[in-house]
């Protein structure tokens, strides 16, 4: 999470300008994702981004906040994670305490997208906070503050979460999933996924696709052994190396075979899966 | 059941007194190890050997080390030993055929099959009659010889050193002894290349990788006799691949190293060769009518064809498999069809043959003209064409045995490209694992007496009726009475790992919880009165862990609330024109045991063993641990639940529940460990993955089982004491999966290795003062969940 430097005491119009996606980021559209969203943002709909890591949900929003013309606020949650840490709290400083607002509350009170990133990871009495501001009542109350927000016609929730990666110790409540709509993210399609390999990494087409069907090789073991396949994240990694000019080879194993498994059967198996392509 | 050694009295009579001693004070063990039939073996093996007169040695020798022959390859293999000592007493000492039987253990521990253990007592025969006197050196060095060669290359290496050393005895004992040269030499030629057990998991991973699909590998001792018959085959889905590899060596003996094709690589390229012909075959060709050179061009089509289309798919598979096709020297005329064929082989796996021979050119440029590879009617079109052509060359007639010399390691033999003579239904039906589910129904009386045939039907009958009130034969005796079974619950169906196939059988196990029987509520009470010091000492651990609850974080910067103090102090420094100290928030941070723990007992036949030295038994012990624990936990306040299991065989694991997770720590639960009994076997991994059913359920972050155990896991109708262990060490990955730990206390004095390969090296403890189990057991626990 990260937060101006300067904290917000009183409303100040504009001050989520540093929120504002200025530049089109690159998203190459897989299906209708993007008119869905459009649609559930009309109505203002909560909505909820499945898919394994990696494969493009944290730049779906980024490009939707661009396209919308809205502020985006990121919040990567994480299991230590409080309500105070999304809401706010009060701070000392030279002439007494003040309250800053946590990143829920700047979006709510001036009209962000606001967007919990691995929600799952956050403990379930953290993400409760939510569940005023994503139904009918859109608004969040401030307790220590003794405030009620009423949430700004602009503000928005988006939420991604992993269905693959949960223990089954780690779910979201019913009544939080309840809330949202949900749109599922996935792997491209080998050819545009190669597509955008080229485009964010700067190699060619061929080698794009050779490092696509390595993926999908390791995406094979998902579930025997691996819990993850090969994302999208890791080939663009991967292709950066080799336009720095290291060798294919090497590149693929330091950037998608030994992060995901140090089981050395599985990386042996890995590797000669990469030497058919490089 | 346990036997008594009193059972074979008659028997244990005609044996020394020395071995009738050794005999008592090892039977336990054996006991455990050997199934009655094996028991029996035993008894009469001792016997037999006892009457061929040749010292007390041998007899004392074979009783001490049956047993660990019997856990290494399992028990069949006793009647082969002792069938082959019988055979062999009238060439040898008595002192060399003690030596063979001491050093079986060994050899059956390195070998792990009882076909290959059978296949070393064939060497040692040929020892016997061609190298009498290197036989005991050969003994003595036999770790060092099985772990540098398999068998068919120690059985090369013997017949070596027999041949050079026919008439030469102090040559025998130098060369078996491995102090001449030579033998050092044939050694090293001989030395195993890579064994097919030791890679398995990574060709398995690896198919998977890349064709996305299981294929089934079995390893075949095809090395046995000489080095060349290498050949992998196909027969009914299975892939049958060699059990050793040898690097390849493309240009010969004295290919430069950095030359050489690892043996991992051939392996590598066998597996994709044949995946590649499942892959790509849907029917096979009918070989009516052939000749069999057509035959084999058609084969030679066909492996091009199944193997372009992989490439297509992972093209550098062209450059692996060509690593591994002969070079030909083209300025040649080739010699005999077969070569011409080998020749076809690799043109047209090559992207740009230069094969100037005119009728490879011409089958290079048919098969390259092909459009559709799709299916292999497209090979037996191409064959059939060239193979009339290949007639008018002038080369002597195709022998289909000799012919075909130099083709490339890794092809399979194309059995499998040609349709059965008839096709086996039952076989494909195997190599699917198709399940066939029992049928539970309930019924109504007048069902059950007009339509049921056997009302004692076993738990494999396709389908078991049940009657929901009690089922009564016409003199009043109900049909579970005259059964005599405990009311069992609706069964759960269990997969089971077969590592010999590295796949699950699905619905391989059935588990059929049981009511446990209840005992008297005095026997907890009189554990705890014995166990008092102990108690009072774990009051004192149990104290110390951490209370549940919130716990305050003072002195941060950015917490959930001010501490007033602080924020005082602060303001006081800002009144004085001071800079104040801006850490006066405080954290909450919840501290909660988030933990779910399940006991689960091994209550097999071995728990009635007396402890040494004591007289109570395993059982006594392992329940007085469980109660302490149990009282421990409840302080603690971590939620748990008392499970136990027993074997009688796959299709009925017995489960008792003496306390769940929900149930209080009451006088129910007590009275049921009260009554707990040791019986049947030791299933492990069915009454795992039972065990991780319910803890599953615990939402709770830590959830681990602790198995108590006093011995391996083991079956009555499993022979191979592999698999049980592979199985369990399975069930285990599997839980870990799920994020439940297995954590094994192990009772079993002979405790070796086997334990840390079932449970992993940190997840274990074998505890060797078995008297201080009650007193380990919970410090234990809190020391690990602290
Ligand atoms: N459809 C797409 N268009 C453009 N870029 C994409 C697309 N899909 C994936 N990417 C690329 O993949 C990278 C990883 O995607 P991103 O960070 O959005 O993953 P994520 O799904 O949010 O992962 P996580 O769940 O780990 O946060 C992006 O930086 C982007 O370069
Ligand atoms: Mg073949």
């Amino acid at each position: 999470m990260s937060l101006p430097a300067t904290a917000v005491v009183a409303p100040t119009p504009g001050s989520l300008d540093s929120y504002h996606v200025t530049r089109e980021p690159y998203y190459r559209a897989i299906g209708d994702e993007v008119a869905l969203y459009e649609a559930a943002y009309s109505v203002r709909m909560p909505i909820m981004l499945k898919g394994p890591t990696g494969c493009g949900k944290t730049r779906f929003v980024e490009y939707m906040a661009w396209k919308l013309g809205k502020p985006l606020i990121t919040v990567a949650c994480n299991e230590d994670m409080t309500a105070s840490d999304l809401v706010g709290r009060f701070l000392l400083d030279a002439s007494g305490t003040r309250w800053q607002d946590g990143p829920l509350a700047l979006a709510s009170r001036y009209g962000a997208i606001c967007y919990l990133d691995e929600v799952v990871e956050a403990r379930q009495d953290t993400t409760v906070v939510i569940h005023p501001l994503t139904d009918a009542r859109r608004i969040l109350p401030l307790e220590k503050k003794g405030e009620i927000i009423e949430a700004h016609p602009d503000f928005q929730v988006v939420i991604s979460y992993n269905p693959g990666y949960q223990s089954l110790m780690k779910d979201l409540k019913q009544s939080t999933k309840q809330r949202f709509g949900a749109l599922d993210f996935n792997y491209p399609e080998h050819e545009v996924e190669a597509e955008i390999i080229a485009h964010e990494s700067g190699v060619s087409m061929d080698v794009a696709k050779n490092l696509v069907h390595i993926a999908e090789r390791a995406r094979n073991l998902k579930g025997h052994g691996l819990d993850e396949g090969i994302s999208t994240r890791m080939l663009i990694y991967a292709g950066r190396l080799i336009t720095q000019g290291v060798a294919p080879l090497a590149a693929c194993r330091v950037a998608l075979v030994r992060p995901i498994t140090d089981d050395p059967d599985m990386r042996d198996a890995l590797d000669a899966a990469v030497t058919t392509y490089f | 059941m346990a036997i008594h050694l009193e059972e074979f009295q008659s028997l244990l009579d005609e044996l020394p007194g020395s071995a009738q001693e050794l005999l008592r004070a090892s039977w336990n063990e054996a006991a455990r190890t050997l199934t009655p039939r094996g028991l029996d073996n035993y008894l009469k093996g001792a016997v037999a050997l006892h009457h061929l007169g040749r010292g007390e040695d041998l007899v004392v020798g074979f009783i001490q080390s049956m047993p660990e022959l019997a856990r290494g390859v399992g028990e069949e293999a006793l009647p082969d030993l002792v069938n082959f000592l019988l055979g062999m007493a009238s060439k040898t000492s008595g002192h060399v055929l003690a030596l063979i039987v001491g050093t079986a253990p060994l050899a059956a521990q390195r070998l792990s099959d009882a076909g290959l253990f059978v296949s070393y007592l064939k060497v040692l025969e040929i020892m016997l009659t061609q190298a009498p006197r290197g036989l005991r050196p050969m003994l003595e060095n036999l770790d060092r010889l099985l772990t540098q060669l398999t068998l068919g290359g120690l059985r090369r290496w013997v017949q070596w050193g027999a041949q050079a050393y026919r008439s030469d005895l102090d040559g025998q004992v130098a060369y078996f002894s491995l102090q001449s040269a030579d033998a050092l030499a044939v050694l090293q030629q001989e030395r195993k290349g890579t064994l097919f057990v030791d890679i398995q998991r990574r060709l398995n991973i690896y198919q998977r990788a890349m064709w996305g699909r299981d294929f089934f590998l079995r390893p075949t001792s095809g090395d046995y006799e000489s080095r060349e018959e290498l050949k992998p085959y196909i027969e009914h889905y299975v892939i049958h691949i060699a059990d050793a590899y040898d690097n390849y060596k493309p240009l010969g003996p004295d290919t430069p190293p950095e030359q050489c094709v690892p043996a991992l690589e051939i392996y590598r390229a066998a597996v994709n060769h044949c995946a590649a012909h499942l892959v790509f075959t849907q029917q096979p060709l009918s070989m009516q009518m052939l000749h069999p050179a057509q035959m084999a061009v058609i084969e030679v089509f066909e492996d091009a064809r199944v193997e372009e289309l992989s490439i297509r798919q992972f093209p550098n598979m062209r450059e692996a498999w060509l690593t591994l096709h002969p070079v030909f020297d083209y300025s040649r005329e080739p010699q005999s069809i077969g070569e011409l064929l080998d020749r076809l082989g690799r043109a047209l796996l090559e992207e740009q043959s230069h094969d100037p021979h005119p009728w490879v050119r011409e089958a290079v440029v048919a098969f390259h003209a092909q459009t559709d590879l799709s299916t292999n009617q497209t090979s037996w079109n191409l064959g059939i064409d060239l193979s009339h052509k290949l007639f008018e060359l002038p080369l002597p007639e195709f022998n289909n045995r000799t012919d075909h010399r130099l083709s490339a390691i890794y092809r399979d033999d194309n059995r499998a490209v040609w349709q059965l003579e008839e096709y086996d239904e039952a076989q494909a039906l195997e190599a699917t694992w198709q399940t066939r589910q029992q049928v539970r129904k309930k019924v109504s009386l007048m069902e059950m007496v007009n339509e049921v045939d056997n009302e004692f039907a076993g738990d494999d009958a396709q389908e078991v009726w049940e009657l929901p009130t009690e089922y009564l034969f016409d003199d009043g005796v109900s049909i579970n009475e005259l059964e005599g079974r405990p009311p069992t619950s609706e069964p759960f169906y269990y997969p089971e790992w077969d590592y010999k196939i590295q796949l699950e059988r699905p619905n391989w196990v059935t588990v059929l919880e049981r009511h446990p029987p209840v005992g008297e509520l005095a026997v907890i009470e009189n554990i705890i009165i014995e166990n008092k010091p102990v108690i009072s000492r774990l009051k004192f651990l149990i104290e110390s862990i951490v209370p549940q609850g919130m716990q305050r974080i003072r002195h941060v910067e950015d917490g959930d609330d001010l501490d007033i103090n602080a924020a005082v102090r602060a303001m006081i420094d800002i009144r004085m024109g001071q800079l104040p100290d801006p850490r006066i928030m405080m954290r909450h941070k919840r501290t909660l045991r988030e933990l779910a723990v399940m006991v689960l007992l091994d209550m097999s036949e071995s728990s009635n063993d007396k402890v040494r030295g004591h007289d109570y038994t395993i059982m006594d012990l392992t329940r007085a641990a469980t109660v302490l624990f149990a009282n421990a936990l409840d302080r603690i306040g971590d939620p748990f639940a008392i499970h136990g299991f027993c074997s009688d065989g796959r299709h009925d694991v017995h489960y008792h529940r003496f306390k769940d997770f929900d149930q209080p720590y009451g006088d129910i639960a007590k009275a049921r460990l009260a009554g707990m009994k040791g019986h049947l076997s030791t299933r492990m991994g069915a009454a795992l993955r039972h065990a991780g059913h319910y803890l599953a359920q615990q939402l709770k972050s830590k959830r681990v089982i602790f198995v108590i155990t006093d011995g391996e896991p083991a079956d009555n109708d499993v022979y191979d004491p592999q698999y049980l262990r592979h199985d369990t060490k399975h069930a285990i990955e599997e839980l870990a999966s799920k994020g439940i730990t297995v954590y094994a206390l192990s009772l079993d004095p002979h405790a070796d290795q086997y334990v840390s390969r079932i449970f992993g090296a940190k997840n274990f403890t074998v505890i060797d003062e078995v008297e201080r189990l009650p007193e380990k057991l919970p410090t234990l626990y809190m020391s690990l969940t602290r």
